[in-house]
């Protein structure tokens, strides 16, 4: 038996195995029942167009595989096992069994399954961020995203809870790549440790070299993918580096954007320590809010050729920082863009009553006194600072590319939404480079970034079978994006319109 | 009841997994102390002058320009070091006739022996020494021997630095009923508790997760049904985990799993022989024939990889050619009471049917791997030892690729950055190109021209520490195997 999914979303079968034919049948209303009935997750099938261990086939459309800088019709991909088992359609009908066949319409692209590797999962509900690890998950795999690095957690038990439920395929969700919490004092219990030198008794000061080592150890036997530093100090830093490449595990920092005046480490420092990658900004910010970096001086070539020789990651987080310069542009029809207002409808009516009791937006700790230092933090951490760094890394990254470092640039929200990643590549692209670049960036170049690019990362015989289709040509715009209609998670098919209803009316508390 | 108790010891263990300190392993009896041949201090930068640097990627080796290591990864291998502060560094300068090369893989480094009438165990306190001591920084232990929590715990030691030895990417027990405790089972149909016949899809996927979730990197299949190697292998892909598998081979009644269809079922990579051994024996399978190019073609078709353990099939026969296998003593390595009882026992003559299956699979290889070759399966060729003194037996799998035609550079790359691929660690190791992880090993003579060159280690570094090869040997002179009669069942534990 064969099912066939034509491209208007209806259903049809072929051949004969009425339970097949009951099950494709049962798939639409099914999930209504289920996401009106469970309370506090996604059940597993939501949206679910595939049962475990069934093959799927994949005709028509257009294919963008990650690797060529163009899309191509699509020849026929066939994913067994989880995995892409064939891909350019040299597989006879006797390959195919009884997989299901999706037959994509001719405006339809299929791309590799997108990184966010800047994905912290807290929404700003109550007075605090706190991560959310139920809806969050699904709504990034709605948005394309198939694998989202934490960055830094609140709630690293919570989060490896998280990732064993998704694991498990007890829960919908983007796979999970932990960080664990902040290396470093930037941790949500001490919020007034802005740098490295302020006391926090979660990373107290004076650690010897082996309590550090001790604590990249613990973290690394647990299985987190990436260590994420915060506020380190320099010894601290090398020391995290050199003992997170024993247990062959990266890492990536925000450096140096606090105080704005040299304390923290200096991104150049950090990458001659060894440092893989580095988040928000390619050059310190201090010198950067002092003018002296500027685009086409020697001492800016020198901080972009450090990225390339050295083979280190950058993730620019592009839209949180250029986000102000972005919208006041007339050329950008900001309409096209996610509005934050978008998302109201995942959340419950309570949590909706608390965010606008906050504030809209996800920033803004309530703080009782402010002194004239916080003024200063804030104008630097504010859309002032933010805007003067955008202006500085768009350049930076368009030299990146020029020197033949656009396999570096990676892409990360630094949101909870999902929906971010669409605005995350309009940045990219409105910065100048190109479409395939960019597509590039929030897929191969995420998984290498991570260290999975050998398994993740692009659409070829052989990988793990995660790719997002979508209609238009997101080689011609990069906003293609936010039109999903199939998303696949080591083989695993989602329909896109059904994992978002599900999550309607789910984020946050129902009541006090 | 057997199974159960296991399971039991499993989810204790893997609870104990959050209890971050101690968890009751025992100091090594006789552990070889962490800074033998250690020539670095954790912190301390490197640097590598002279010599010549073959990277893993090129085709030739070229002259060392100078390579800077900080932090445990390559920051510079190009040269160029004056722009470098490099206070405090440990510098090292190689002689002209000193090679460079990649830390070599070991993609079937079973870490099990049995020496004095032992059970088969995992040697894990000196084994993992012999291997760095031969440019091996990387090891896939292809199936544990139980209880598989030992190796585990082996790789946690070794990864926090309370060890010496390369870098384990853990395989878990094997998936399917070829384990120690039912010699009985030769083929999937025969019942072992500890993977009975009844098992089902969900203990299955538990088990893959069960084991991922405690660091599995990927998984061993042998002898399991070819529906359950369907749920391992859709298993492990969610999981992020590659597959592996021998598979197919032992009672030769084509009841196992078959190679064709494991593939197409969506496992990674395949051990030992590359195509069924039913139909190698059969000479249905010989290079130029049409059956001949399907088979390759099913490897290259779906980048599946290929460990041709060709030392294992190939020793004997290489051995009465006269190839210069014996090139170290093994006897150097056991204690005293192992060689004895090893002087005691007739020369290796191999039992009979096997050593026969062996010499035909390898005949068969020295034609069918090097057409494999030649077909452009070189991208897809790992190296794998699964035989003789573990840890120490890699340049012989290297030199056996050799005598079968393969030119010294590819099988360079198929001990180094072709088994970074096959276990997906890649992007981080496997070349020497900057920004990578700095494993290494340094040579006395020419590779790249042959490969008997990395018998003759100078230095080993992996994670950017660095070690005399020669002092690491030494550690292990005279260790391995019990001390005597009385303390086998001791040794056993180790």
């Amino acid at each position: 038996m064969r099912t066939l999914w034509t491209g208007a979303g209806t259903y049809m079968t072929r051949a004969s195995s009425s339970r097949r034919v009951v099950r494709t049948a049962w798939i639409g209303p099914g999930l209504l029942l289920c996401a009106s009935s469970l309370w506090g997750q996604a059940p597993a099938d939501s949206g679910l167009l595939t049962e475990p261990g069934r093959a799927v086939v994949i005709r028509g459309g257009w294919l963008f595989d990650g690797v060529a800088d163009s899309r191509s019709p699509n020849e026929g991909i066939l994913i067994r096992g989880g995995k892409f088992l064939d891909v350019g359609g040299g597989f006879g009908d006797e390959d195919v069994g009884d997989a299901l066949v999706i037959v994509l319409e001719d405006d339809e692209t299929i791309m590799p399954g997108m990184f966010d590797l800047h994905a912290h999962h807290r929404v700003g509900i109550g007075p605090d961020d706190r991560e959310d690890t139920r809806w969050v998950p699904v709504l990034q795999l709605a948005n394309g995203v198939t694998s989202a690095y934490t960055a830094g957690e609140l709630d690293p038990e919570g989060m490896m809870d998280a990732r064993r439920r998704i694991d498990s395929g007890e829960q919908v969700g983007a796979r999970v790549f932990l960080s664990g919490p902040y290396f470093g004092n930037a941790r949500n219990q001490c919020p007034q440790a802005r740098t490295h030198r302020d006391s926090c008794e979660h990373w107290p000061e004076g650690m010897t070299d082996q309590e550090i080592r001790d604590r990249v150890d613990a973290w690394a036997l647990r299985g987190i993918a990436s260590i994420k530093a915060k506020q380190a100090s320099p010894r601290e830093l090398a020391i995290i580096i050199e003992q997170a490449h024993r247990h062959g595990i990266t890492v990536t920092a925000h450096l140096h954007n606090y105080e704005g005046r040299g304390t923290d480490v200096s991104v150049r420092d950090a990458i001659l320590m060894g440092i893989d990658r580095v988040e928000h900004s390619l050059i310190d910010q201090d010198l950067i809010l002092a003018g002296e970096a500027e685009p086409g001086t020697l001492e800016f070539e020198r901080w972009i050729r450090l990225f390339v020789d050295h083979n280190v990651y950058f993730d620019g987080t592009n839209w949180l920082y250029g986000r102000a310069v972005i919208e006041a542009d007339p050329e950008v029809d900001t309409d096209r863009l996610m509005d934050d207002a978008e998302l109201d409808r995942f959340f419950t009516p309570y949590a909706l009553s608390l965010r606008s009791e906050r504030g809209r937006g996800d920033g803004g700790r309530s703080r009782n006194e402010v002194t004239e230092q916080e003024r200063e933090w804030d104008r630097i951490n504010g859309t002032e600072g933010y805007t003067a760094v955008f202006n500085n890394k768009a350049p930076g990254l368009r030299r990146l590319h020029e020197l033949g470092g656009g396999n570096l640039i990676t892409t990360g929200t630094d949101h909870w939404s999902g929906f971010r990643i669409h605005n995350e590549l309009f940045a990219l692209s409105y910065i100048g480079l190109p479409p395939d670049i960019v597509l590039k960036a929030a897929t191969i170049n995420g998984a290498r970034a991570l260290g999975v690019g050998d398994w993740l990362g692009t659409i070829e015989t052989g990988k793990v079978a995660d790719l997002y289709i979508v209609r238009g040509n997101p080689l011609e715009d990069v906003l293609t994006t936010r039109n999903g209609r199939l998303v696949m998670k080591a083989g695993q098919l989602y329909d896109v319109a059904a994992l978002l209803r599900a999550s309607e009316g789910k984020l946050g508390p129902t009541a006090p | 009841m057997l199974i159960r108790a296991r399971m039991i010891a499993l989810i204790v263990w893997t609870a104990s997994i959050g209890n971050q300190g101690g968890w009751g392993v025992p100091p090594l009896w006789g552990q070889v102390p962490v800074d033998t041949g250690r020539l670095t201090q954790p912190g301390q930068a490197v640097v590598i002058r002279g010599g010549w640097l073959f990277d893993g990627v090129g085709e030739f080796r070229i002259p060392n320009e100078g390579i800077l290591v900080r932090g445990g990864k390559l920051i510079e291998v190009r040269g160029g070091l004056d722009a470098y502060d490099l206070q405090g560094a440990h510098v090292v300068d190689l002689a002209d006739e000193e090679t460079i090369i990649p830390g070599l893989f070991d993609l079937h480094a079973h870490y099990r022996m049995s020496l004095a009438g032992s059970e088969s165990v995992d040697e894990l306190t000196y084994v993992p020494v012999l291997h760095l001591a031969h440019g091996v920084t990387s090891t896939y232990p292809a199936g544990a021997t139980e209880p598989a929590e030992r190796l585990m715990q082996a790789r946690w030691r070794i990864d926090r630095g309370e060890q010496l030895g390369p870098r384990i990417f853990s395989s878990g027990p094997y998936f399917g009923n070829a384990r120690n405790e039912c010699p009985g089972a030769l083929t999937y149909r025969d019942d072992c508790e500890l993977w009975p016949n009844d098992i089902t899809e969900d203990e299955i996927r538990r088990r893959v997760r069960a084991w991922t979730h405690a660091g599995m990197k990927s998984v061993k299949i042998k002898q399991s049904s070819p529906e359950e190697l369907s749920v391992i292998v859709d298993e492990a892909h969610r999981l992020g985990l590659s597959t592996t598998g021998h598979i197919y081979s032992y009672d030769n009644r084509s009841d196992d799993v078959e190679y064709r269809d494991a593939i197409l079922r969506g496992i990674d990579r395949i051990e030992h022989t590359f195509v069924p051994p039913t139909i190698l024996f059969a000479g249905s399978a010989e290079p130029g024939t049409p059956a001949f190019d399907a088979w390759v073609r099913l490897y290259l078709d779906h980048n599946v990889y290929y460990d041709s353990t060709s030392l294992l099939f190939g020793r004997a026969t290489l051995l009465q050619e006269g190839v210069d296998l014996n090139w170290f003593d093994r006897d150097r390595y056991y204690t005293p009471y192992v060689r004895r009882l090893r002087a005691e026992q007739a020369p290796e003559a191999g039992g009979g049917g096997e050593a026969d299956a062996y010499a035909k699979i390898f005949a068969y290889q020295r034609r069918a791997v090097k057409a494999f070759y030649d077909m452009g399966g070189g991208r897809l060729m790992t190296t794998g030892t699964d035989t003789g003194l573990r840890g120490a037996e890699l340049p012989g799998e290297l030199l056996t690729l050799q005598e079968i035609g393969i030119p010294p550079v590819a099988v360079l790359k198929a001990a180094t950055i072709n088994g970074a691929r096959a276990l997906w660690v890649s992007d981080q190791l496997g070349s020497l190109e900057n920004g990578k992880l700095a494993d290494l090993y340094v040579v006395y003579g020419d590779p790249t021209a042959d490969v008997r060159a990395t018998r003759h280690g100078r230095y080993v570094m992996k994670a950017g520490q660095l070690y005399d090869v020669e002092v690491l040997r030494r550690a292990v002179e005279g260790r391995i195997g019990p001390e005597s009669a009385d303390v086998v069942d001791r040794w056993q534990g180790n």
